[in-house]
């Protein structure tokens, strides 16, 4: 499949992004509500679960800080918003979070209008940052402005805050979206940070040295390019998982590349007690996902080729200081046990 | 040639995908009169409650006194103010809403094993006995008290999560320059063997970050990083003079005698001096709801029980028909983790329906572990081993540790987390 959908995407360079979503023509007939409010801030961007993308500028005709805004986004879809001010490399990135008496999160999903009032910049010195060698807890680029989130307080039924087991914009937990990541502490999100990643292919903001996934092709690395074994590599095929349906037709929308990365494992199955069941529950599943359904970066497996699973786990075995070259060995006498996880991921 | 290969396996493919249309609708095994009770919603509980539920219709109690969950793992990046502790909190309404299990809150104080029964603390009297075809305990660990008095309330464990690692955050915080902490391991089985000394490394990295010169000692009854395994593979080079924490004084084969009021601190050799911050990190063993219905006349610290159905085997002494113990309570030589606790689950879950299924278990069940353990606020290594089953009890197929700490583990660290999460509570 060429296009990949993938929520680690959004850290493409966002005007990239923003040009592929509006040229995309793909029909969006969504039913959308608007998120109002006032803001100091100059941009107001969404990330939303799908993949999708929108921002809009605050109207700034008005002479005090409290600029308007309006965000048309789809109802029943789940986003987070990003607060930016200034522009360039004075530009402040402020997350918006929202709480309410039962619970916070960065997430939210609503089914009407909503107004979130006024949102202010949090200007407080982080007193870490005056300690030598430095250590903010709030502020880390230590320019005055928080860079966690500023948490709004909405009490209305039709606005859902929604909190994840495991967010699929937020891998590592920190209440800032994949795109804001500034991993190198310069104060630019590593998606808008030209400096960042020279030895970095995908422009996705992780160097290729930690990047599990250097072409974004939303393949590990360590595994082949070809997802089905069908010797047509992923990029031209149009069928990546070969289940004879073309992947433009094929399942959920979300899951343009097929693989089921980012997908959910059914939440009732039907089969009987089976071998294989059970040890993909025991051995693959803690880090691989539910039945090999990963919502991370680590490989989806559900579905694949039962050859490629089969040779790709024996092949691991040349990487011990590889986590799943360590599995993987484990397995060099317990054929049976292994054919058994092949056969029922396989047929995921 | 590329074609027709696509063709065949197109074709071979078509039938898991045709019967793959069924996988949304419930499960039709016809168990929907057989009740299993779960007792504690840890990664051990809340893993056997989502996967009976997933792989049957079986009616599925679980019985937890929290609302909400702390995660152990992950919880030293909160003492360090990496994470919050909002970001390792789960709560039951996905299990609730998505795998139609029952979620009462309350604990479960007494089993009456010989009526399989058992009854709630909210209910005194135990005037409503609630009943079972299978019981899983699984409620982690207590802790054992040393012989002198000691008070958690003012010298944190912080060895389960929650108001206990904020109680140590605050402590740690508090430490100034010239100051000492105190690291105590706790000797026997416990939680999370490499669980100390990452904890010593996450403070000391901490510590070391906010220009705090800070003194840390790390009493280890045990000796651990002297040995050969793969806890001192990873531990035994960060600590003391010409190490990355050269502040931290490894204190080995030796324990605390007593802590004074004042935190005045005598150890078993007669040393004693003053610690600013002690985290004592207690004995452990099965809780009593464990320890007194399964092994009510010995002083066993964990549940005896049978791999292939974690059913319990102290079927001599009480009456412990349909009695199963997973995780951190039972006492295979399985490590006290989370990882691990997850796939006990799903083995007694699998046991226990092909038990009401009229099947036998299955003969040769598998489990590993795998933890994720960061040396500072940017690196981690990883420590991973692979059991079996031989025929007659839990052997260890393999151990191994990453050959170095790198920020490549540290990454995927989150990536583990959050897919063991969703798959224990999601
Ligand atoms: C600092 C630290 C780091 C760790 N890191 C890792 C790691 O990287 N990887 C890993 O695999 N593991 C790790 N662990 C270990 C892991 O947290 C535990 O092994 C795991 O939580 C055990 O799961 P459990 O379900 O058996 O017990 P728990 O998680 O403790 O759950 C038990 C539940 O039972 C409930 N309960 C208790 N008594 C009753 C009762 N009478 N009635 C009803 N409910 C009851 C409790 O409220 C609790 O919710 C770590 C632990 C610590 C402390």
């Amino acid at each position: 499949m060429l296009s990949v959908n993938k929520p680690k995407l959004l850290a493409l360079s966002i005007s990239a992004l923003l040009a592929a979503c509006s040229s995309s023509g793909t029909e969006q007939s969504d039913t959308t509500y608007n998120l109002r409010g006032t803001v100091p801030g100059t941009t107001i961007e969404a990330f939303c679960d799908d993949g999708r993308y929108f921002s809009t500028q605050s109207d700034h005709s008005v002479e005090d800080s409290q600029h308007p805004f309006n965000l048309e986004l789809p109802i029943g879809l789940s986003c987070r918003l990003v607060m930016t001010t200034g522009e360039g490399a004075d530009a402040w990135v402020t997350p918006i979070g929202f709480f309410n008496v039962n619970t916070s999160s960065i997430a939210f999903e609503s089914d009407d209008d909503i107004d979130i009032g006024h949102v202010a910049l949090y200007l407080e010195k982080d007193p870490g940052c005056d300690l030598v060698p430095a250590a903010p807890t709030y502020d880390f680029n230590c320019d005055g402005v928080q860079d966690l989130p500023i948490y709004i307080e909405i009490d209305d039924d039709d606005f859902e805050i929604i909190t994840y087991v495991a967010d699929p914009l937020d891998d590592d937990r920190d209440n800032i979206v994949d795109a804001y990541e500034d991993d190198d502490d310069d104060g630019i999100p590593n998606s808008k940070d030209d400096n960042y990643g020279t030895d970095d292919n995908d422009g996705d903001g992780i160097e290729n040295a930690y990047d599990v996934d250097d072409d974004n092709d939303g393949l590990n690395d360590d595994i082949d390019e070809d997802d089905d074994n069908d010797g047509l590599p992923d990029d031209e095929d149009a069928d990546d998982d070969n289940d004879g349906i073309d992947d433009l037709y094929d399942e959920d929308y979300e899951d343009e590349e097929d693989d089921h990365e980012n997908d959910s494992a059914p939440i009732f199955t039907n089969d009987e007690p089976s071998a294989g069941r059970l040890l993909v529950a025991t051995q693959c599943a803690q880090c691989h996902g539910t039945d090999g359904f990963s919502l991370t970066d680590i490989d989806a497996i559900a579905g694949e080729n039962r050859s490629e699973l089969l040779e790709e786990t024996i092949e691991y075995v040349h990487e011990p200081d590889n986590l799943m070259g360590f599995h993987g060995s484990a397995y060099l006498s317990l054929n049976e046990e292994l054919e058994s996880i092949a056969d029922y991921l396989s047929t995921r | 040639m590329i074609n027709e290969r696509r063709n065949f396996l197109k074709a071979l493919s078509a039938a898991p995908l045709l019967s793959g249309i069924s996988l949304t609708t419930q499960a039709s095994t016809g168990l929907n009169q057989k009740k299993v009770v779960v007792v504690g919603g840890g990664f051990a509980g809340a893993t056997a409650a989502r996967y009976l539920r997933r792989w049957s219709d079986c009616e599925v109690l679980l019985i937890e006194p929290n609302a909400s969950y702390h995660s152990c793992i992950l919880s030293n990046l909160v003492l360090t103010g990496d994470r919050s502790l909002d970001a390792i909190t789960f709560n039951y309404t996905n299990l609730e809403t998505k795998f139609g299990v029952k979620v009462i809150e309350d604990s479960v104080s007494r089993v009456d094993s010989a009526n399989q029964i058992i009854y709630l603390s909210s209910d005194t009297e135990e005037l409503n006995p609630i009943n079972y075809d299978k019981l899983i305990l699984a409620p982690g660990v207590a802790f054992k008290y040393p012989n002198w008095s000691i008070d958690f309330d003012t010298i944190p464990h912080a060895w389960k999560a929650g108001p206990q690692i904020e109680m140590l955050k605050q402590e740690i915080d508090n430490l100034a320059d010239d100051d000492t902490m105190v690291i105590r391991v706790p000797s026997g089985a416990y939680r999370c063997p490499p669980g100390p000394y990452e904890r010593t490394c996450a403070i000391a990295d901490y510590l070391d970050r906010k220009g705090r010169a800070v003194s840390i000692k790390l009493i280890d009854p045990n000796d651990t990083l002297s040995g050969a395994n793969v806890i001192a593979n990873v531990f035994s080079g960060q600590f003391g003079d010409g190490n990355r924490y050269p502040n931290v004084e490894y204190i080995a084969a030796d324990d605390i005698a007593e802590i004074s009021m004042d935190k005045d601190i005598t150890l078993n050799n007669g040393d004693s001096f003053n610690a600013q911050a002690i985290n004592y990190i207690p004995d452990q063993q099965a809780p009593d709801i464990v320890r007194f219905t399964l092994h009510p006349d010995s002083n066993q610290a964990w549940a005896s029980v049978n791999p292939l159905t974690y059913a319990s085997t102290s079927g001599e002494v009480v009456n412990a028909a349909n009695i199963h113990v997973i995780g951190d309570s039972q006492a295979t030589l399985q490590p006290k983790a989370g990882h691990i606790a997850n796939a006990e689950a799903k083995i007694c879950a699998d046991a226990i329906i092909r038990d009401f299924l009229g099947m036998a278990p299955y003969a040769n069940p598998m489990t590993n572990s795998a933890c994720f353990t960061p040396v500072n606020h940017e690196e981690a290594s990883w420590i991973s081993a692979v059991y079996r089953f031989d025929g007659n009890q839990v052997v260890t197929e393999k151990v191994g540790n990453s050959p170095e700490a790198n920020m490549e583990n540290y990454q995927m660290m989150f990536d583990w987390a959050n897919n063991l999460f969703n798959d224990s509570f999601g």
